[in-house]
């Protein structure tokens, strides 16, 4: 058989030869020249690195870290503060959102701009620089000594803000939050798909499952319940937000809160008139149609943008290294500078980010299907 | 038979009395409603006017802004220059200024219709972004060079925005075309790329490009670090553009692609004079989105150590004891993105309009 460029089939063989040797070509001659790079420093690739003491500190930590913790500890806790202040600060988003994208078109016109204004100012401005403002913000806050005192045993100061906390271990903590919402969740959605039995007995039960989890990983030799105590320049008891984390939160949650509006109200728009004027003519009050007809329709024609937009600002949690909160990428980013081994270390950075996104991914398209109306594909 | 009421048909020329209270005042949740408003409203007009003019000082030093109670505009008069231009020699500043007016020129000019054309709109960018390099760097006139390690303040940013747009919108182009190909190993690998790039923060991107590269590339392409960086923010820029001109080619009825090949249009030809001046028409309004974000993007740069706007805004209130009037100067850096990224998407959302006119 000889080859001929006017053959179509036997061209396009060619071509993606081609094609795919220049790819490999240029991977190999980086592998190489990565390797070379890497001998004159005295560096090998490979994971043993992990378990060295990273020699460094982590100024905020969900677990146990010290100076001689590995680097394997050092990345998980870095992996942990990027879902916390990520699922923090993108829930505040979500909510807060979608209440402005909301009053965006309400038919009260004092509302619509007080929500129009927060959303061109939030949106036109780099998160950056918003984080920038709100670490200033927190910083400048009183002293300790100084603190402002809230009701309720609040302190706000300039090394965090402290609020009265359970003395309960953190993991033993959010499993007790987790089995409650799940809990009440399942038994709302059973209530509801069976039209039988009351949400509220599920509630309670995992109400006291959760207070039970609570009990048990209780911190000993401390109250369980705790109010933070002035002592000099620190607080004994209660539990600290720190400004880096604080600033953090703030910034992620109102920037967000304003891309997440305009999703939503784009959302509400694109609801068929007809829909809303059937509603009207069924006699629903206007309370009824929003939470009945317009919510329900909205979050189902929003829920693929949305996950765009959440998966977009879990990658924005890394600005987050700018005002010091240590989060996956901060730490990468200082095991690189304490280790050398920059390879592997990118390598992880990849795989951990790849994974929230494919977690919030696969878990917002189970979402989509299970609310799915049968009947109304888009 | 159930009693009907009667409803009335709505007045034809209500007042303007009747009008407001219909909107505002109805019924009593909704008078609450106006009046809390009202407060916001005003409590923030009060605080604003009364802390940033009546009570502002414009000019002065430190200690005159220390006695009094509004905000300390002063540090933005005296230090603007560090703000605008970084570190750039203090004589040659006006070559700083001009070079971001050709810019913004460029990116107002983007925005006529007589411009959008395959031709006339490179030429355009080549002509500004060669009028912004020539300015900044110098060496020609008589104008005495300077390194790209002194740029800073608003021309960095300006510049790391305007090469990434340049830089990026091609790429993108030919991203979004290799993603469309026919060849299924060109377009599998291809749609690996631009997933993978797309599920990464775009800082790790630009930590890559500055840390990272220097140790994989060969010696001789390793080049100036705010170069690397560059190629890593239009690179990350190329990705999610390619995906806008993607579905705006996939917009596109299927009958344009196929007529253009019944009259025996070559590949090129189909591309180039059917398939990419629709699909950038579909594609106008998010990619002015996507130019938004990737200008505020810019200010990201300030975490790898470069000298942009929101650095040298943090340089002007870290000496000289400026340091209580971070706000002031915040806000007008804010004011600077926020004047060109508002216009930018006031001017997006107009055409979006205008074309679904078109459209219906």
């Amino acid at each position: 058989m000889t080859f001929s460029f006017g053959n179509r089939k036997q061209r396009d063989i060619l071509l993606q030869a081609v094609f795919l040797a220049v790819i490999l070509t240029m991977l190999l001659i980086a592998v190489m020249t990565t390797r070379r790079n890497l001998e004159i420093q005295g560096l090998s690739v490979g994971w043993s690195f992990l378990n060295y003491a990273t020699g460094s500190s982590i100024v905020f930590s969900l677990i146990d870290y010290d100076l001689d913790s590995s680097f394997a500890r050092a990345l998980l806790v870095g992996f942990i503060n990027t879902l916390f202040l990520g699922t923090i600060s993108v829930s505040l988003a979500v909510l807060l959102g979608t209440v402005i994208g909301t009053a965006r078109l309400s038919s009260h016109k004092l509302v619509k701009s007080i929500a129009g204004v927060y959303v061109q100012i939030f949106r036109n401005i780099p998160l950056i620089l918003q984080a920038f403002f709100w670490y200033a913000i927190f910083v400048n806050f009183p002293s300790p000594r100084q603190a402002i005192a809230v009701q309720g045993g609040f302190f706000i100061s300039n090394r965090g803000i402290f609020f009265p906390m359970f003395n309960i271990e953190a993991w033993y903590l959010l499993a007790a939050i987790a089995l409650f919402i799940i809990g009440s969740v399942i038994s709302v959605t059973v209530a509801r798909r069976t039209g039988r039995g009351s949400s509220l007995v599920g509630i309670l039960i995992s109400l006291a499952l959760a207070c039970i989890i609570g009990y048990a990983g209780r911190l000993a030799d401390t109250p369980l319940f705790d109010m933070p105590q002035p002592k000099g320049l620190r607080f004994l008891g209660g539990g600290t937000m720190t400004p880096e984390l604080g600033s953090a939160i703030v910034a992620i949650a109102l920037f967000g809160a304003s891309y997440v509006a305009e999703i939503v109200r784009a959302g509400f728009l694109s609801i068929p008139a007809g829909l809303i004027e059937a509603a009207h003519a069924l006699g629903l009050g206007n309370w009824h149609i929003f939470w009945r007809i317009r919510l329900p329709l909205m979050i189902r024609r929003i829920l693929p943008t949305m996950t765009n937009q959440i998966i977009w600002l879990m990658k924005a949690t890394t600005i987050g290294i700018a005002i010091g909160f240590p989060d996956y990428f901060g730490v990468v980013a200082n095991s690189i500078n304490h280790s050398g081994q920059t390879i592997s270390l990118i390598f992880l950075l990849i795989i951990g980010f790849w994974a929230i996104n494919m977690t919030i991914s696969f878990t917002m398209n189970a979402i989509n299907r299970a609310l799915a109306l049968p009947g109304h594909k888009k | 038979m159930t009693a009907t009421t009667e409803i009335q048909a709505p007045a034809l020329n209500d007042s303007l009395l009747d009008s407001v209270r219909r909107d505002y005042f109805s019924s009593v949740g909704r008078t609450i409603l106006t009046l809390v408003c009202l407060a916001l409203i005003l409590s923030a007009l009060w605080f604003l006017v009364n802390w940033g003019l009546v009570n502002a000082v414009w000019f002065g030093t430190p200690e005159d802004c220390h006695k009094a109670a509004g905000a300390c505009w002063a540090v933005i008069t005296d230090r603007y220059r560090l703000i605008f231009f970084g570190l750039y020699p203090y004589e040659e500043q006006w070559r700083s200024a001009l070079a971001c007016l050709a810019i913004l020129a460029t990116v107002i000019l983007s925005c006529v219709p007589f411009f959008w054309s395959a031709k006339r709109l490179p030429v355009l960018w080549a002509l500004g972004y060669g009028l912004f390099y020539f300015l900044m760097k110098g060496g020609v006139f008589g104008m005495p060079v300077v390194l790209e390690t002194q740029w800073g303040g608003l021309a960095l940013t300006v510049f790391v925005f305007s090469s990434t747009v340049v830089i990026g919108m091609p790429l993108a182009i030919v991203l979004a075309l290799l993603r469309r190909s026919r060849l299924p190993v060109v377009s599998t690998v291809t749609a690996l790329f631009i997933d993978g790039i797309r599920s990464l923060p775009l800082l790790s991107i630009l930590f890559t490009a500055a840390i990272i590269l220097p140790l994989t590339l060969p010696g001789f392409l390793v080049g100036d670090k705010l170069y690397r960086v560059i190629i890593g923010a239009a690179v990350f820029f190329a990705v999610y553009q390619a995906e806008i001109i993607r579905s705006g080619i996939q917009s596109l009825p299927a009958g344009q692609e196929e007529a253009a090949t019944a009259l025996g249009l070559n590949y090129w030809q189909t591309i180039s004079r059917i398939v990419l001046p629709q699909a950038f028409r579909f594609a106008l309004p998010p990619t002015i989105n996507q130019v938004v974000i990737a200008f505020m993007e810019t200010a990201l740069i300030v975490i790898l150590g470069f000298f942009e706007i929101t650095a040298s805004g943090n340089a002007a209130f870290s000496t000289g004891g400026w340091k209580p009037f971070h706000t002031e100067v915040y806000s007008f850096v804010a004011l600077i993105y926020f004047v060109f990224t508002y216009s930018l998407s006031m001017y997006g959302s107009y055409l979006e309009r205008s074309m679904k006119l078109g459209l219906r």
